[in-house]
């Protein structure tokens, strides 16, 4: 196995975010966090990961925003596949995000972890 | 020399009569338009015109020229009136202007007629023939006079038959009849008796006046035929009239002439005979008219005290019996009072409750109905007149406030009002005549106030309930907006706080499954029972908010419904590998029975939906190794889709309660418990089913013999995708909410 691959999770509830970076790491991921809009912004803009994990409401720009500033200023190094978390059922949020470049997404509360695994390995083998 | 009486005389005479009862005929009908009364001067200047060419006509070269003149200053009168009819007709208000220009036109010409030698220079005769004018320098005016009045007519006439053409039919067609027959009369009339004579042709001279006899039948049939003017009881009255006239000239013509030659031997000429016989005609035409304005001309100034009980009475029951309205009602019947007994001044005071509460007079001044004045005279209940009164303090009281006379109005000894009189115009005392008719009025006219005050009472009443119905009104908007902006803000809040629900609930959820899936540590079989329960509440409690959410969405009317045509079978298929991993857990075999169906027409989402839960419960309630069957049926009207299950049923009495909010049942709490349920996904399916227009229902043989849920939608036919509308379901834009999904 060569470089892990790169992962993004921009969560807010810090029980949320941890989990998914314990459940991700032990799989042998390159984990990497942001807790608010600005943060996550900035690190996008960075690139280079494989898979960003992308919640929608968020502390000082929310998950929309984030999509639109990333389209309107492309990453120094490209991404992966953008999903987004939500907690909100299928939502008219959801059909935007697909517009602002999202590959899919995660309904968290209807998800087992197992299930989240599941769901992440089979979006880094679509980006692949 | 004297022209003879012959036929053509005869023929005027007729002609005459036939305008002058068509004249009445219009006369004595109901309405006075300003199109009839023009109407009316029409004819009269016709029977005008025919008259003098009667008298030209018989005349001798003495008078000849005179009568010449007087024929065509009778003749001027009838273009203008003709043009006049024409502008008024049938309703309208024509340009004063218009009016003033004809009415100036006709005095210039018609006085130009009379002055010698301008129009008429003279008339010479040719014995067996017509009388010959010859014409003066003024007489080209006259010409483009007649002509021009008549050109303006036609076209007035034109124009109007245009303007009315597709609005009132009627009328069109009166227009239609009028412009044919005046046409063809005043033309045929304007050759005989303009043109031809102008060119110095004589003989048909008499012809113009003698045509308009079908002038009055072409009249007479478009009155008749198409309601020109409205007839009514006026044929009678006409030829009654016209009877009496034709008496009185006859007897008095007679009369006249066996007297005359019977007692003074003198013997009439032909011409004076007619002469006389016509005079007594006009003497019994004009008598009636006469008669009428001496009376009013005497009554105005002489105060002439007589009038007709009876005619009066007959007024003011009109006047009292057509009006509701109070003040109308108390200022008409003063008015007429006075009018007709001829009064100087007079009040009507109203009472309610022994306070004034109207107040009507004509004259008197304001101190007369100061309320200590009235209450004196409230205690008299008959007519009180000043006259009848010895001297004393009511004698004083009335005299120094001018009242002649008083009479309390009562309604069955209920005070409604007091009338006060004052002296009559003629300064004389009232008649026994003037009593009587007061005492007649006053009851009627107290129970008509009476009723007159109810009315104003209900009408003030109505309006104020009309201000409060319009408050309450305003009001309920108010708290209607209001309501609904409460309504909004519960939604949002719903939805807000379920969305934060979910965040600690999801890291329960994680976390708990980390600790039974991946500890570092062996787990203790109790522990993993406590963990795994854990786990199952909180997935029962992510369901429960989502289903909270689904009713709160389908109840504020959020959830759109847009049918379309689609294979059932395909979607029970497609469901079926959703929950394919979950059957295998349990070991559950699903079956469909394939059966050959048309399309169903509904919101293919919402029935993914209906059948994840169906589908879902049956597996929850299905023990290891059971059986679920999906099977069809179609009447070509519905399609039903039963799912059988062999799981824990239902009993009878339970079944009513299967589609309620929480409507799980008690017996099957443990399976619940352990499956996850909420108790509202049964509820969830039939609202849906219901707003795509189907029904849902359940089946069960008893306890432990498996249930059956089925639903039926309707098909795709030509019927209901023609009512495709009555079927869908649209939401505001924004206001859009989908249903979260359902946990198997």
């Amino acid at each position: 196995m060569d470089q892990p691959k790169r992962i993004l999770i921009v969560e807010d509830d810090q029980f949320l975010r941890e989990f998914y970076q314990e459940l991700l790491s032990a799989e042998g991921y390159a984990i990497d966090t942001a807790a608010d809009g600005e943060t996550a912004t900035s690190k996008i803009y960075e690139g280079g990961y494989n898979l960003i994990m992308l919640d929608i409401m968020l502390p000082k720009k929310d998950g929309l925003q984030i999509l639109k500033d990333n389209k309107a200023h492309p990453p120094k190094k490209p991404n992966g596949s953008v999903v987004v978390l939500t907690n909100l059922g299928q939502d008219a949020i959801i059909k935007t995000c697909f517009e602002l470049g999202a590959s899919g997404y995660i309904i968290k509360s209807a998800l087992n972890p197992d299930q989240v695994l599941t769901e992440i390995n089979n979006y880094l083998k679509a980006g692949a | 020399m004297l022209q003879s009486f012959d036929l053509i005389s005869g023929l005027l005479i007729l002609t005459f009569l036939a305008n002058i009862f068509l004249a009445f005929f219009i006369h004595y009908r109901s309405s006075k338009t300003p199109a009839n009364i023009t109407f009316e001067l029409v004819i009269y200047s016709i029977a005008f015109w025919v008259t003098a060419m009667f008298f030209y006509r018989l005349t001798s070269l003495q008078y000849s020229e005179l009568f010449a003149r007087l024929l065509y200053f009778a003749a001027s009168f009838t273009a203008p009136s003709f043009f006049l009819f024409g502008l008024f007709f049938p309703r309208e208000r024509p340009n004063k202007f218009l009016i003033g220009i004809t009415i100036f036109c006709t005095f210039f010409i018609s006085i130009l007629c009379l002055i010698p030698g301008l129009i008429i220079k003279d008339v010479s005769i040719v014995p067996g023939s017509e009388k010959i004018i010859n014409f003066g320098k003024a007489y080209p005016f006259y010409i483009v006079f007649i002509s021009g009045f008549f050109t303006a007519f036609y076209v007035t006439l034109l124009f109007k038959f245009f303007k009315y053409r597709n609005i009132n039919n009627l009328i069109k067609v009166q227009i239609q009849y009028i412009l044919i027959i005046t046409s063809i009369v005043s033309v045929l009339a304007m050759l005989t008796n303009l043109v031809l004579p102008t060119l110095g042709i004589f003989v048909v001279n008499w012809l113009g006046q003698v045509l308009t006899t079908f002038w009055v039948g072409g009249i007479a049939y478009v009155i008749v035929k198409h309601r020109f003017i409205e007839i009514r009881f006026v044929v009678a009255r006409a030829i009654a009239y016209i009877f009496l006239l034709l008496a009185i000239g006859g007897i008095y013509s007679i009369l006249l002439f066996l007297v005359s030659s019977s007692l003074f031997k003198i013997a009439f000429t032909q011409e004076q005979i007619i002469f006389y016989s016509v005079i007594t005609f006009l003497v019994a035409i004009s008598f009636g008219p006469l008669k009428r304005m001496t009376e009013r001309a005497t009554d105005k100034y002489l105060f002439k005290g007589y009038y007709s009980s009876e005619e009066v009475l007959k007024v003011l029951s009109t006047i009292i019996g057509s009006n509701l309205d109070l003040n109308r009602l108390i200022f008409d019947v003063l008015n007429r009072v006075l009018i007709e007994l001829r009064i100087s001044k007079g009040a009507i005071i109203l009472f309610e409750q022994n306070n004034i509460y109207h107040i009507s007079q004509i004259g008197y001044d304001n101190k007369v109905f100061y309320k200590e004045n009235l209450n004196i005279m409230l205690s008299k209940t008959n007519t009180v007149f000043i006259e009848d009164l010895e001297e004393g303090d009511m004698k004083q009281l009335m005299r120094s406030l001018n009242i002649s006379l008083f009479r309390v109005l009562e309604v069955k000894n209920e005070l409604v009002g007091l009338l006060l009189l004052g002296e009559k115009s003629s300064g004389e005392v009232y008649s026994d005549q003037d009593l009587k008719v007061i005492d007649i009025l006053a009851p009627e006219a107290a129970v008509a106030i009476q009723n007159a005050k109810s009315y104003d009472k209900i009408k003030r009443f109505n309006i104020t309930l009309t201000e409060e119905v319009q408050k309450a009104t305003s009001e309920l908007q108010i708290a209607n907006t209001k309501l609904q902006e409460l309504d909004r803000l519960k939604d949002d809040f719903v939805s807000i706080a379920s969305h934060e629900l979910r965040t600690p609930m999801t890291a329960i959820r994680s976390y708990v499954w980390m600790a039974l899936h991946k500890s570092d540590v062996p787990l203790s079989e109790k522990l993993t029972r406590y963990l795994n329960r854990t786990l199952i509440s909180t997935e029962r409690l992510i369901n429960l908010v989502n289903d909270m959410l689904n009713i709160s969405r389908i109840e504020s009317g959020r959830i759109e419904v847009l049918p379309t045509a689609f294979n059932m079978q395909t979607l029970v298929q497609d469901v079926l590998a959703e929950v394919e991993a979950k059957a295998r857990e349990k070991a559950l075999i699903l079956e469909v029975m394939p059966t050959q169906l048309p399309q169903a027409f509904a919101d293919p989402d919402k029935v993914h939906q209906v059948l994840l839960n169906l589908i879902g419960n049956a597996m929850k309630f299905t023990p290891q190794n059971g059986k679920i069957t999906i099977s069809f049926f179609s009447d070509g009207n519905t399609i039903e889709t039963s799912v059988k299950d062999s799981g824990v049923g239902i009993t009878q009495e339970d079944l009513s309660r299967l589609f309620k909010k929480f409507g799980r049942l008690d017996n099957s709490y443990v399976a619940a418990a352990t499956s996850g349920g909420t108790g509202l996904g049964l509820f969830i399916c039939k609202s849906l089913i219901e707003l795509m227009g189907g029904k849902i229902w359940a089946k069960s043989p008893g306890l432990n013999l498996g249930a059956v849920f089925t639903f039926s939608l309707p098909v795709a036919n030509e019927r209901t995708l023609a009512e495709a509308a009555k079927y869908t379901k649209k939401v505001k834009e924004g206001e859009v909410k989908l249903l979260e999904p359902v946990n198997i």
